[in-house]
C-alpha cells in the first residue's frame, strides 16, 4: 500500500518584490513525524512557514496535504482542513482575552470542550489568566496560549516558527520538552529553529535553510557529532 | 476670431485646468485635499475687494495668490499628523467651514456673494499660465528629484523620514506650491463671472477639481490639464440640470479608475502594496535545488 | 428660545435634541467605523447611499411605515455592497487614497441616479411614526425625536453587542486587529469584509430613514451633513472603536446643539464644524482609544 507524506511540498518558491526568500524549496513531512528545519536569520524559515499556511502567495511550486493539493486554498480553508500555525512571536491577538484567542481554535467543525479543558491541563495558568487581556501575559505565557491554541485545532500538522524566540532559557526548555511530549503522542510537528542544540534531539530528521533553499542535514552532522550550532556557525 | 461664448467656455476651462493642476500637486505629493476650491475662493474674494475698489488687476492677483499660499500652508501645517483619509475629511471640512463664514460675513456680500468685480480675465492670461505650466512640468519636474520627492512622500513617506529630511515639512511645501496655484485660478476665476459666492468654496467644486485630476491622471503633470479641459467642455454640451454631472463625471471616475488605476494619462505605475498578491518576480532560471 | 426661561431648561433641551440629533451621527460613525475596523479604508459613496435610502422610504411611504423603513435599508444595503465590490475590494491593495476616490466617484452615480429618478426637489415625508411633543417642565420633546434616537440607538447598541458576545463578532474583532492571525485560524476574512460593507451600509440607510423621519422631508443632497459630521465622530471616537463611535456621535449631538442654544443657531454649523476640525487637529487620533 502507498503511504503518502502527511505534507508534499515541491518546487515551491516566493519572494518579497523582486527578491526571493524562498528558491525551490521541497521536502515532505510524514505522519508522526517532527522535521526540524534550522536556519540563520533571514534564511527564510517565517516566509515558508506562512506560504505554507496561505498567508503569502507562492510564485511557482507546489503543496500538497494529505493528498489534497491546498496550493492555492486561501489559509481558513487550510486551517480547517487540519494545518495550524504557531507563529513566530507567538501571533497572540493582544487585544483579546486569553480565552478569546482560545475560541479562534472553535472556528474549526472539529473543536469540543473536552479540548479546552484539555489546554486547562497542560497550561494551567491560561485557567487562572482566562478573562484577561491577552497582551498582559508574558512572552512564555503567550507562547503557551499559542501552543494551546493551536492544539484546540485539533490539526494533524502543526507548523511551530521559532518558539525559542524572545524567551527566557528556562521557559524554552520546557516549550521545547512539551514539543517532545507532543512528538511522542504521535502528533505531526514541523519544527522551524535558528538555534538548534536544544531541540536537535527531538526531530526525528533534520533539514537545513540558508538563503531560501533548502538542503537535507550532512549525513555526518546526524546528531551525534557537530551540533547544528556549530555546523552554521552560530557558535 | 472666437466667439464671445466660446471664448467663455475654454477660459473656464483653462481656469479649471489651473485648478485641476494644482489639485494633481497636492495628489502626487500624498495630499488628497477636498478643499482646494475653497482656497480659490478665499483668493478669489482677496483679489476682487482690491479691484472692486479700483485697486491694480496684477496688484490683486498676488495678493490673491500670497493669500491662498499662506492659508494652504498653514491648513496643511496643522493636519501634518492625520493620515490620508482624515487629512482629506480635514480640508473638507476646512472648505465647509470657509463657505460658511463667506455666507455669513456682509463684508463679502453674504450670501449673494462678492459681485461687481471687473472683467479683467482674458482666455490669453489663462492660456499663458498654462503654457508656463506645462513648460515647468516638462523641464523641471520631469525626472528631477522633485519628482520623486513627491513619489515618496506619497507612497512611502517613512522612507523620506528615514534618509534625515523632514517629510511632513515637504508635503507642507508642496501643499503651499498647490495652494498658490489654486489661488491664481481663484482669481482669474473671480474676474471672469465678475462674483465670487459662497457657494463656490463648498464640497461640489472641490471634488469637480479631484475629479478632472484623477480622471486625467493625477500622477502626471498634464494628466490634470486634459482632464479638466475635457471635462468642462463636454459638460457645456450634454447638461442636464443635477444630472449630467453627477453621473457623467461619477460613472468617468470610476470607469477610469478601473479600467487603468492611474488616471488616463499617467507615466509613473503605483507601487502595489504587499497584501496576499505579491509581484512576479524575475524568473529564477528554473534552478533546481542540491 | 426666550430669555425668560431658566438656563437649567435650556441645557436639558440642548441635551435632548441634540441626543436626538446625536443618535444619527453615532449611527453613521458606528458604520463607518465597521467598515473602518475590517477594510482600513472609508467608502465615502455611503453619503449618497444614506440619501438614497431615505429617499426609497419617501417612495415607499403609501405602503405604511414598516414597508417603507425596510424597503429603503435594504435598498441602501444592497447599494452599498455594491458600491463595495466595484469601487472599494479592487482598490484595497493599492494606494490608499484609491478607494477613497473611487467611491466618491460611484458616490456620485448613486446621486445622478437618484436625481434622475425622483428629482432635485425636496419631499415632504409623510408622516411615518407618530408626532405631537411632550412638554415636561418647560423642555419640548418631539415624539419622532425620541423614536428615531430609540430605533437608532437600539440599531447600534444590538450591533455591539453582538460584536462583543458572539462568535462572528468574535471573527470580526479578531480579523480588525490582525487579518493574518485571524485567517490562519478559521475566519473567512473576505467573508468578514463583505459582512461589514453590508452592515455599515444598512446603518447609514437607517440613517438616511431616520433622517427624513425627524426632518420631515428628503432630498438627494441630504446625505453630506450627516455623513460628514458622522465621518468626523468616527475619527474623534477612535477609528475602529465601536463604542467610542456611539460615544462621540452622541457627543457631537449634543456639543452642536449646544452651540446653536448658547452660543448662535446662526452659527451652529460653523461651531461644530470648527470644534470637530480643531480636534482633529489637535488630536489625530481621535479622544478615545483608536483601533
Amino acid at each position: 500500500m502507498e503511504h503518502r507524506p502527511l505534507l508534499e511540498v515541491t518546487g515551491l518558491s516566493a519572494g518579497y518584490g523582486s527578491a526571493l526568500a524562498l528558491n525551490d524549496v521541497a521536502f515532505s513531512v510524514d505522519e508522526g513525524e517532527l522535521l526540524l528545519i534550522v536556519g540563520p536569520n533571514g534564511a527564510g524559515k517565517s516566509t515558508l512557514m506562512r506560504v505554507l499556511m496561505g498567508l503569502h502567495r507562492q510564485n511557482a511550486g507546489q503543496i500538497i496535504f494529505a493528498g489534497t493539493d491546498i496550493s492555492e486554498m486561501k489559509p481558513h480553508l487550510r486551517m480547517r482542513l487540519g494545518m495550524a500555525l504557531v507563529f513566530e512571536g507567538r501571533g497572540i491577538i493582544r487585544e483579546l482575552t486569553v480565552e478569546e484567542n482560545l475560541d479562534l481554535a472553535r472556528f474549526t467543525q472539529r473543536w469540543n470542550p473536552g479540548l479546552r479543558d484539555e489546554s486547562f491541563d497542560r497550561f494551567p495558568i491560561l485557567k487562572r489568566t482566562l478573562k484577561r487581556s491577552a497582551g498582559t501575559l508574558s512572552g512564555g505565557e503567550q507562547q503557551m496560549l499559542a501552543i494551546a491554541r493551536a492544539l484546540e485545532t485539533q490539526a494533524k500538522l502543526l507548523l511551530i516558527d521559532e518558539p525559542s524566540l524572545g524567551l527566557a532559557p528556562k521557559i524554552v526548555s520546557f516549550v521545547f520538552e512539551l514539543l517532545g511530549e507532543l512528538a511522542q503522542e504521535g502528533k505531526t510537528i514541523l519544527l522551524v529553529e535558528q538555534r538548534a542544540a536544544q531541540v536537535e534531539s527531538l526531530a526525528t530528521r533534520a533539514m537545513l535553510m540558508r538563503q531560501g533553499r533548502i538542503e537535507p542535514a550532512p549525513e555526518s552532522l546526524e546528531f551525534t557529532e557537530m551540533s547544528f550550532d556549530q555546523y552554521l556557525g552560530n557558535e | 476670431m472666437l466667439s464671445s461664448y466660446m471664448d467663455h467656455v475654454l477660459t473656464m476651462a483653462g481656469i479649471n485646468a489651473i485648478g485641476a493642476w494644482a489639485v494633481g500637486i497636492a495628489i502626487r505629493s500624498g495630499q488628497l485635499s477636498v478643499g482646494h476650491a475653497a482656497l480659490a475662493g478665499i483668493a478669489g474674494y482677496s483679489a476682487g475687494l482690491i479691484t472692486r475698489d479700483g485697486g491694480s488687476f496684477w496688484l490683486a492677483v498676488i495678493v490673491a495668490v500670497v493669500v491662498a499660499a499662506v492659508t494652504g500652508a498653514v491648513l496643511s501645517a496643522l493636519t501634518q499628523r492625520l493620515d490620508h483619509l482624515f487629512f482629506a475629511l480635514a480640508t473638507l471640512i476646512f472648505g465647509e467651514i470657509a463657505a460658511i463664514v463667506a455666507t455669513d460675513t456682509e463684508r463679502l456680500g453674504g450670501a449673494a456673494g462678492l459681485a461687481s468685480i471687473p472683467f479683467e480675465t482674458t482666455l490669453t492670461m489663462v492660456v499663458v499660465t498654462l503654457v508656463i505650466i506645462v513648460l515647468v512640468e516638462v523641464f523641471v519636474i520631469r525626472g528631477s528629484r522633485a519628482e520623486v520627492q513627491m513619489q515618496l512622500l506619497a507612497h512611502n513617506p517613512s522612507l523620506v523620514d528615514l534618509s534625515g529630511s523632514s517629510a511632513r515639512r515637504q508635503k507642507v511645501v508642496y501643499f503651499t506650491l498647490s495652494a498658490a496655484a489654486v489661488g491664481l485660478a481663484g482669481a482669474f476665476h473671480a474676474h471672469e463671472f465678475g462674483v465670487v459666492q459662497p457657494r463656490d468654496l463648498e464640497f461640489a467644486p472641490s471634488l469637480d477639481l479631484v475629479v478632472y485630476a484623477v480622471v486625467g491622471g493625477a500622477h502626471s503633470g498634464y494628466g490634470p490639464i486634459v482632464g479638466a479641459i475635457a471635462l468642462t467642455v463636454g459638460t457645456e454640451f450634454i447638461d442636464i440640470p443635477g444630472i449630467t454631472r453627477p453621473v457623467l463625471f461619477g460613472a468617468i471616475l470610476l470607469g477610469v479608475l478601473l479600467v487603468r488605476d492611474r488616471g488616463i494619462f499617467a507615466r509613473v505605475p503605483l507601487r502595489l502594496g504587499e497584501g496576499r498578491g505579491v509581484t512576479r518576480s524575475p524568473d529564477s532560471a528554473g534552478s533546481v535545488s542540491a | 428660545m426666550s430669555e425668560n426661561v431658566p438656563s437649567f431648561t435650556r441645557v436639558i433641551q440642548a441635551i435632548v435634541d441634540g441626543l436626538m440629533a446625536g443618535s444619527l451621527y453615532a449611527l453613521v460613525a458606528v458604520a463607518f467605523s465597521i467598515l473602518w475596523a475590517s477594510v482600513r479604508t472609508v467608502n465615502l459613496g455611503l453619503l449618497q447611499v444614506s440619501a438614497m435610502g431615505g429617499i426609497i422610504a419617501y417612495s415607499l411611504s403609501a405602503n405604511g411605515a414598516v414597508v417603507a423603513i425596510l424597503g429603503g435599508v435594504t435598498a441602501a444595503g444592497v447599494v452599498g455592497l455594491l458600491i463595495h465590490f466595484v469601487a472599494i475590494k479592487p482598490f484595497l491593495k493599492k494606494w490608499a487614497l484609491l478607494p477613497i476616490v473611487a467611491s466618491l466617484g460611484a458616490g456620485l452615480l448613486v446621486r445622478g441616479a437618484v436625481i434622475l429618478l425622483f428629482g432635485e426637489q425636496s419631499k415632504r415625508m409623510p408622516q411615518l411614526v407618530p408626532t405631537g411633543t411632550w412638554e415636561m417642565s418647560g423642555v419640548f420633546i418631539r415624539r419622532t425625536g425620541v423614536v428615531v434616537l430609540v430605533v437608532a440607538l437600539a440599531f447600534v447598541l444590538v450591533g455591539l453587542y453582538l460584536t462583543a458576545r458572539t462568535r462572528i463578532g468574535l471573527a470580526f474583532r479578531a480579523s480588525s486587529w490582525n487579518a493574518d492571525i485571524a485567517g490562519a485560524y478559521g475566519v473567512d476574512t473576505e467573508r468578514v469584509r463583505v459582512g461589514s460593507a453590508f452592515a455599515a451600509a444598512v446603518a447609514v440607510g437607517l440613517a438616511g430613514v431616520l433622517a427624513g423621519v425627524l426632518a420631515g422631508s428628503v432630498h438627494p443632497y441630504m446625505g453630506e451633513d450627516n455623513g460628514l459630521k458622522g465621518l468626523v465622530a468616527m475619527l474623534l471616537g477612535g477609528a475602529g472603536n465601536l463604542p467610542g463611535a456611539l460615544l462621540a456621535g452622541l457627543l457631537v449631538g449634543m456639543l452642536e446643539s449646544g452651540a446653536g442654544m448658547f452660543i448662535s443657531g446662526a452659527l451652529k454649523n460653523v461651531v461644530s464644524y470648527g470644534l470637530l476640525f480643531l480636534v482633529m487637529v489637535v488630536k489625530p487620533s481621535g479622544l478615545l482609544k483608536e483601533r
